[in-house]
């Protein structure tokens, strides 16, 4: 039977990471927005209250050791709760937090077991940040992930990788970097490789920081490898891995990958909707117009009533497809439909946000206007808008069994 | 922790249900034409028992909790919609403890203050007035109507004498026998019609919705990978298929709304905002849902030989018998919105 009942531990992660999204991370937003850089100090803020995307399930529905030796099940429905919270503070500093990030869910699906510990095991180190990313994107191939043209040669004791990725989460920043290439691009999907490559490998260099839209304080570079040498130990999940599928793996990593990841963005989208819908009633409240209170406006009331409807079902598939996660069943159509429903609901929602408060030529609340800006990229990012429907289209007809060229 | 998935007891009587709503699916076009449901059909729903999930187990029902029985009921709907929601929509009375047999007349003002333009009055014992769009089963016996009082609305229970009903003809859902009914008879006062009743009411209907919504999809679905349209399957153009996704969300998330609301009300929170939310949001999803299907099958949407705008017409009158999306937003804004405006005005 469908529960929605958060249990105490949910209780507790929810309300301890809102505390921290309220006091620690709301009072920097602004200012982190205008540098497009994270406060260096919010990172020891951030150490000492133990928040990290170690939050998130690296292998989800599985036990993983949790700090001081214990072993916990970590659930992606835990996540999404956490995802939610920090983005309600600021998303740009929940896409900063130390961790593997996006780079995670590979090494954890694919890596062989001394590549999970010795990649991972540099974020044991607490003197200083460190971050890992996720390098799939290129300039002529986002969506079309089959298309990405960077190529990697077999050379004696390794690869060597050719090509630029762009629009890298944390890529500037990074200790290392889960890069795909391709052995042959007539080969399409099956001539997939998957690499670990660490900072500071020749070859290997950070091409530009990209100034956006929005999310300005998360980093978002460009990176460049010019005939970057890695070893073969850095073939994600070894050459027997590759040997043995002898196909389409290193593309069904990314989509792992995705279908992962959906929901946490997911959640991002329905903090930051959830953030401004909460933000336009505390104004609307304090505003009157021709001698009424702005509440009392019917149309009104019901824009702020369609706006909390909108967020709530954008939750609710948000937590459908982590749960499905959890329980291990497919939730790429599930995943989808989160990520495409969520972005597209939460840049409404963003924009009416701003209709509704920016009146009588007074200038638009700023964490509005930031927030409308930083929502724009959840429609464009791990897949756009219509990716996702195109997912979900072809899910359905997989449904029938039908092949319909789409 | 949130979670999904339906138990074995839910899943077997909507497994049920469904495999009514197959076998009764051949029956759908002739139904709808004629304004009937064979008897073999009625006699078949009520021995299966589908006609009594939501009553309790002293009147014979299996009790099943409200998110148990709109499982079932969105899943023989989605297989037979037009008899489906015939059948089960005029037992709604079955939710507030009245045997099978009698019909809900729902003449009150709204938990809201919402004034209808005609509405039923109770006072002294007495029931007069009209209500404007009823929903009848066949075999009525007894009415439970929803009448207002000038303190709040309340539930009396009326015999057939002194209940005048006027059929109306609506564009959809024939077999329900809609009626207009004017009444002036004597009438038994029961307890109140307010918050939790009517939320009960907006979570039994939005189910049927919900089943619409999701034959239609299969069937836009079906059609888009059989039928060619410039030499390819018509699915394979994004200008098909990803309406055809948009609707797949929106049915989701309606559903998803309801569940929540369900949950919440089972489990003694005041659901009534989420429960007129989720009613809102089903009947939108269902709408887009068969207005879908009906553009995807192109002209043959718009002619009788599929189902599509069967569907969109019985849409169209089952949204109306369950509250105009006005009302429903004017009752989403009750608990949050309308108190604040309240507040400080």
């Amino acid at each position: 039977m469908p529960d929605f009942a958060e249990s105490t531990k949910e209780q507790t992660i929810r309300a301890y990471l809102h505390y921290f999204a309220e006091t620690e991370i709301r009072p920097r937003s602004l200012e982190a927005d205008r540098m497009a850089d994270i406060q260096p100090d919010f990172y020891s803020v951030l150490d000492r209250a133990g928040i990290s995307t170690e939050m998130m399930p690296r292998d989800p529905g599985s036990p993983r050791p949790a700090e001081g030796g214990k072993t916990e099940p970590q659930t992606l429905r835990t996540a999404v709760l956490a995802s939610e919270e920090l983005s309600w503070g600021d998303a740009s500093f929940m896409l900063s937090l130390p961790g593997p990030g996006l780079g995670g869910p590979p090494v954890s699906f694919i890596g062989t077991p001394e590549q999970r510990e010795r990649f991972f095991a540099v974020f044991q180190d607490r003197s200083r940040p460190h971050f890992g990313a996720y390098a799939l994107t290129e300039p002529e191939a986002g969506s079309d992930v089959a298309g990405i043209r960077a190529r990697c040669e077999e050379v004696p004791g390794g690869f060597r990788i050719t090509g630029t990725k762009t629009f890298i989460t944390n890529g500037s920043r990074a200790d290392w970097v889960v890069v795909f290439a391709t052995v042959d691009p007539e080969l399409g999907r099956a001539g997939h490789r998957t690499f670990v490559v660490e900072r500071g490998r020749e070859g290997f260099s950070v091409g530009r920081k990209h100034h956006k839209l929005g999310l300005r304080a998360s980093d978002t570079a460009e990176l460049v490898f010019q005939d970057c040498f890695v070893p073969e130990e850095n073939l994600l999940g070894g050459r027997a891995h590759y040997e043995r599928q002898l196909s389409q793996e290193g593309f069904k990593v990314a989509m792992a990958t995705f279908d992962s990841t959906r929901p946490l963005v997911a959640a991002m989208a329905v903090g930051i909707a959830r953030a401004a819908a909460e933000r336009t009633r505390e104004l609307v409240q304090e505003r009157y117009m021709l001698g009424r209170a702005l509440p009392r406006y019917r149309a009104l009331e019901e824009s702020l009533d369609d706006m909390d409807r909108r967020v709530r079902a954008a939750r609710l598939l948000t937590w459908k497809s982590a749960y499905l996660a959890d329980a291990r069943q497919p939730q790429s159509r599930a995943a989808s439909m989160a990520k495409a429903y969520a972005g597209s609901q939460a840049v409404q929602i963003c924009r009416e946000a701003l209709e509704l408060t920016a009146d009588s030529g007074e200038q638009p609340d700023a964490l509005l206007e930031k927030w409308f800006r930083d929502i724009r990229v959840f429609d464009l990012f791990e897949g756009t808008a219509q990716v996702q429907r195109l997912v979900v289209a072809r899910r359905l007809f997989d449904e029938i069994g039908a092949k319909v060229g789409l | 922790m949130f979670r999904f998935d339906w138990d074995e007891d839910s899943q077997a009587v909507a497994e049920l249900a469904r495999e009514f709503g197959h076998a009764a699916a051949p029956a759908e076009r002739e139904a709808a034409e004629s304004g009937k449901i064979p008897q073999a059909l009625r006699t078949q729903v009520s021995e299966l028992g589908l006609l009594d999930l939501h009553r309790s187990a002293e009147q014979g029902g299996l009790g099943l909790p409200a998110l148990s029985v709109g499982h079932a009921v969105a899943s023989l709907v989605q297989e037979a919609p037009t008899i489906g929601t015939a059948l089960l929509l005029p037992e709604a009375a079955g939710l507030f403890g009245q045997p099978a047999g009698t019909a809900l007349v729902d003449g009150g003002e709204g938990h809201l203050g919402y004034r209808r333009p005609q509405s039923l009055r109770l006072a002294g014992g007495q029931i007069a007035g009209s209500a404007g769009f009823v929903a009848f089963g066949e075999n009525v016996a007894s009415f439970l109507a929803i009448a207002a009082t000038g303190d709040g609305d309340r539930f009396c229970r009326v015999e057939g004498a002194g209940m005048e009903l006027q059929p109306v003809t609506a564009m959809g859902l024939s077999p329900l026998r809609l009626c207009r009914v004017t009444a002036q008879a004597e009438a038994e006062p029961l307890g109140p019609c307010a918050g939790p009743e009517r939320t009960a009411l907006f979570l039994y209907t939005a189910p049927f919705f919900h089943g619409y919504g999701r034959a239609a999809l299969a069937y836009a679905r079906d059609y888009a990978a059989q039928r060619k349209a410039f030499g390819r399957l018509i699915g394979s153009f994004q200008g098909i298929a990803f309406p055809l996704a948009e609707v797949a969300m929106e049915n989701e998330a309606a559903e998803l709304l309801w569940q929540e609301a369900a949950w919440r009300h089972a489990a003694g929170e005041d659901a009534f905002k989420l429960a007129a939310q989720a009613l809102r949001a089903a009947k939108d999803a269902a709408f887009l849902a068969v207005n879908t299907c009906v553009g995807t099958l192109g002209g043959h949407g718009f002619v009788d030989d599929h189902p599509a705008e069967r569907w969109l017409r019985d849409v169209e009158t089952l949204s109306a018998l369950a509250g105009n999306r006005t009302a429903l937003g004017q009752a989403a804004l009750a608990s949050q919105t309308r108190e604040e405006a309240q507040g400080i005005a």
